[in-house]
């Protein structure tokens, strides 16, 4: 059950990426360069975290994902803060 | 006035446009603000402009959440001209003279605008895209 | 590490989910209010794995993830659905 949670996660997260991509190259509203950048992160997160349940815990990798989620969500901050206003 | 080309639009009118996000839109609000007292419906509307009766009600629905119209609820939906300051009835004024002088001019400026960020994060979702616009 | 790490991510989450939240509050775009939801609750799930230190295999940690990514899918549905409906630019 976990492990389905974990991948629909990922490909909500990887549509999102691809959907602000997109949005980025019609629009080229920075905004979305740091979203589809987040998204991404938060997607190579959620598939190590499956990876992690299907294979074995690793208690080392964790750190590694969080750091991926920390520095994901940096960069969206840093494209609401900056970005958001035309 | 006489017709000059290089005649800049006013800021007011930018910042209008800027809340448009399409001809028809446009021309909802000005055929509102000709007659401020009638009440229409997304229907009359539709069939004075020539547009698809369904679309009509929807853009004046995002006319009526931007407070550029009013609506009284319903079934049938009445929408009229809100109550604008003097200062935003100058300014749709202007933009009706503007439209109808300068129609090309106005019609690019509602396309080309600069467009909001946070408007095209919320149209990125849009899975299939039907605007030739980047907004 | 992971203290620190978690809740430099939770603090984060949260303040993307006000941002959202202004978002929403400046264009009425539904999309805004469920994506600072969604994020709201991946800052719930931070905190509870800060709090539990749980693996992810435990239902409360991939339960509420689930949520927070079921909020964005109806989100995305959500504006697919007007969009089609109407047929306008919005």
């Amino acid at each position: 059950m976990a492990e389905a949670v974990y991948i629909l996660c990922a490909v909500t997260c990887a549509a999102c990426a691809l959907l602000l991509f997109r949005g980025y190259s019609h629009s080229r509203a920075r905004l979305l360069l740091w979203s589809a950048l987040c998204f991404t992160g938060l997607t190579a997160n959620n598939i190590v975290v499956f990876l992690d349940l299907v294979v074995f815990p690793q208690a080392d990798l964790q750190v590694l994902r969080q750091v991926i989620n920390l520095a994901s969500m940096a960069l969206l901050l840093y494209g609401l803060i900056w970005d958001s206003q035309p | 006035m006489a017709d000059d080309p290089n005649e800049l639009i006013p800021p007011d009118v930018l910042a209008l446009i800027a809340g448009l996000d399409s001809v028809a839109q446009l021309e909802i609000l000005l055929l509102l603000h000709r007659e401020p007292s009638r009440q229409w419906t997304a229907e009359q509307v539709a069939g004075e402009l020539r547009i698809n009766p369904a679309a009509a009600a929807e853009q004046m629905n995002v006319l009526c959440d931007r407070q550029l119209l009013a609506c009284d609820g319903g079934r049938s939906k009445q929408y009229h001209d809100a109550a604008h300051t003097p200062q935003v009835a100058a300014a749709i004024d202007q933009l009706t003279r503007l439209y109808n002088e300068r129609r090309v001019t106005v019609i690019t400026l509602v396309f080309t605008k600069p467009s909001d960020p946070l408007r095209s994060f919320a149209d990125a979702f849009k899975i299939r895209r039907r605007d030739t616009r980047d907004g | 590490m992971m203290r620190f790490l978690l809740g430099a991510t939770v603090m984060s989450a949260a303040v993307a989910a006000l941002f959202f939240l202004r978002f929403f509050v400046r264009t009425r775009d539904r999309l805004f209010l469920m994506f600072a939801a969604s994020f709201a609750l991946l800052a719930i799930g931070w905190i509870a794995q800060a709090i539990s230190r749980g693996s992810e295999g435990h239902p409360e940690l991939y339960l509420i993830r689930l949520a927070a990514f079921v909020l964005i899918i109806i989100a995305i549905a959500d504006k697919n659905r007007a969009a089609r409906r109407n047929g306008s630019r919005k």
